[in-house]
């Protein structure tokens, strides 16, 4: 991170250290105001909108795209010399965290250029979902299918929060599934004290028998309201006795990683 | 270049200014405006003006200040959207308001140079505006940022916030000295109740669930263990935790960001399956203050919790809780 060497006339360069996607970004370069240059160029990469330059006269803005990445700014049109910054944000939700890099050069005379690198960590929350093989059945031997945890673990920096989880793909053909919304009061054993005693959650619903799998996938945001998916889980559904399947799914990340509940029972 | 060609073409930005910029530029064109300063107050989105006038001897005034006046500035100018105004002479000490020569109608302010000029005797007048500064115009002027995702690394959650002044040329070359102050952020540490659950020794997790299935059969005792658990955790609230508190939180730079108020709050719980009410800490408000002066054009900082420390005010107020019940032989 901003690992060039600085030339000895730059007084600071400063960017904020991490932002969450689409959240303001804060950046400047403070130099000996007598230093003399031609014209910087501010540089940056797709997907970065520069919204806002501190300290030059607005015109630049009429005559660049904000979203272009680049912008030309003639050394008249530094408002005091010695300080140049910018506001940006990053309107991509990237598939991992990443650095995202802001190249301030300047240009002088001579055409001798020397260059002022920012970099900031773009973080977000990243749910995965860990645990192999799942199993919803129920045989004549063993009707009552049994439970199945998912763990979910949170491997990025943003907090994730409102978690919901939705079926994208149902395979069977004598199979209905489908996801309904439930309401159950909590369990003393697994939790002392909750906001409502009613539970909020969703659960699984399978009609009929047969052979078959659904991919199941979390929902989620960040604390700027961004949202995300997690990649989604395949499980495979086997049902010989026809009846009612209900598969009740308790989530919600807590700290870093959660065990995910899945507790099938026959309605 | 003056303040209102800097900000030349926005409408708001010359509404907010243009009555104070005819009475700055009347008193440049005098001469006699020897020092302007200006004060943003963030929070509030107000901006102080403040104009050190040079009158000179009186005997000297109606040859040399008349003269080179506006003939307009010698009658009465108003400014709207004033809060307050307020002035004294310099060494004489007279108050400009009980002279007459300003004074302040709902939020129209009037100010009486020709007055002035006959009434106080002192050679130098201090004058104060204090008006609204649209919020839209405030925040052309002045960016913030704080960060919306706190980060943690072991035990100690870390925010960042940055403050930067655009238009500096219009501050280091309008003004003698220009100020922001009252920029004040808000940090909440929102307090899950699992981390509560976490700083309760099994025993008494034990002893929580069997008083509230006790709860379910009337028990009397239980309701009373029940309660000394909720008067306890109240006590989180109480002004002395406020310090405790305070240990837990460091900003930096240290002698720039300033904790203004610790607000520690509680929230309405419910004790798991039996739904019985029970109050917890839920959050921690925190303000911070910090200025900025125009010469610095940026300002970045960091605040950091330790978390360890506030787990620690928890697990001190779980073992009064649980000293309290066994003094009372509730459990």
């Amino acid at each position: 991170m901003n690992s060039t060497t600085l030339p000895s006339w730059i007084l600071e360069r400063y960017i904020s250290p991490w932002v969450l996607p689409k959240e303001k970004i804060i950046g400047w370069v403070k130099w000996q105001p007598h230093v003399k240059f031609n014209h910087l160029i501010i540089r940056t990469e797709a997907d970065v909108e520069l919204y806002r330059l501190l300290n030059v006269n607005e015109r630049i803005f009429n005559t660049h795209q904000p979203s272009s990445g680049l912008f030309k700014i003639t050394s008249d049109d530094i408002q005091v010399k010695g300080f140049v910054g910018f506001e940006a944000c990053y309107n991509a939700i990237p598939e991992s965290e990443r650095e995202l890099g802001f190249v301030i050069e300047f240009v002088f005379d001579d055409q001798r250029r020397e260059e002022v690198e920012l970099v900031t960590e773009v973080i977000r929350p990243i749910i995965s979902i860990k645990q192999a093989t799942r199993e919803i059945a129920s045989t004549k031997e063993k009707p009552s299918p049994e439970v199945i945890n998912i763990l979910l673990e949170n491997v990025g920096r943003g907090d994730g929060r409102d978690l919901s989880s939705y079926i994208e793909t149902v395979k069977g053909k004598d199979l209905q599934i489908r996801i309904e919304p439930f309401e159950e009061p909590y369990d003393l054993e697994q939790r002392l004290f909750v906001k409502s005693n009613k539970m909020v959650g969703s659960k699984i619903i399978i009609n009929g028998v047969g052979y078959g799998m659904i991919q199941l996938g979390f929902e989620y945001k960040d604390r700027i309201g961004n949202h995300y998916k997690t990649p989604v889980t395949e499980i495979i559904v086997n049902i010989e006795e026809g009846k009612r399947i209900e598969v009740p799914i308790r989530s919600g990340i807590k700290g870093a990683g959660s065990v995910l509940s899945l507790e099938p029972i026959l309605a | 270049m003056n303040l209102a060609q800097n900000l030349s073409g926005s409408s708001l930005i010359e509404n907010c200014i243009r009555e104070l910029w005819d009475i700055v530029k009347g008193l440049l064109d005098a001469k006699i405006l020897v020092h302007q300063g200006a004060t943003v107050y963030y929070q509030e989105s107000e901006i102080e003006y403040q104009m050190h006038i040079n009158l000179g001897p009186s005997y000297s005034r109606a040859s040399v200040i008349e003269k080179k006046i506006h003939s307009y500035m010698l009658r009465t100018v108003c400014i709207r959207d004033v809060i307050d105004v307020w002035g004294f002479g310099i060494i004489r000490n007279e108050n400009l308001k009980e002279l007459g020569i300003i004074q302040l109608e709902k939020d129209v302010a009037t100010i009486s140079f020709g007055e002035m000029l006959r009434k106080v005797e002192s050679e130098l007048v201090v004058l104060t505006i204090r008006k609204k500064l649209p919020v839209e115009l405030r925040d052309k002027l002045i960016t913030i940022h704080f960060s919306k995702n706190a980060r943690v690394i072991d035990d100690v959650k870390e925010t960042y916030f940055e403050v930067a002044l655009d238009y500096a040329n219009l501050w280091l070359t309008s003004f003698n000295s220009f100020n922001v102050k009252n920029i004040i952020f808000n940090l909440n540490l929102e307090i899950p109740e699992e981390s509560i659950e976490y700083c309760i020794p099994e025993p008494l997790k034990k002893e929580i669930r069997m008083a509230a299935r006790a709860i379910l059969n009337g028990s009397r005792k239980a309701v009373n263990f029940l309660n000394i658990i909720s008067k306890g955790f109240l006590t989180f609230e109480k002004e002395e935790m406020v310090n405790a508190l305070q240990r837990m939180i460091h900003v930096e730079p240290p002698d720039r960001v300033e904790i203004v108020n610790i607000i520690p709050r509680m929230e309405a719980y419910e004790i798991a399956e039996i739904g019985y009410p029970i109050t917890l800490p839920g959050r921690v408000t925190t303000h911070f203050r910090t200025n900025i002066d125009a010469r610095e054009v940026t300002l970045r900082g960091k605040i950091i919790l330790d978390l360890n420390i506030f787990r620690q005010i928890i697990r001190d107020i779980v073992n009064k809780i649980e000293g309290e019940a066994r003094r009372l032989k509730i459990i």
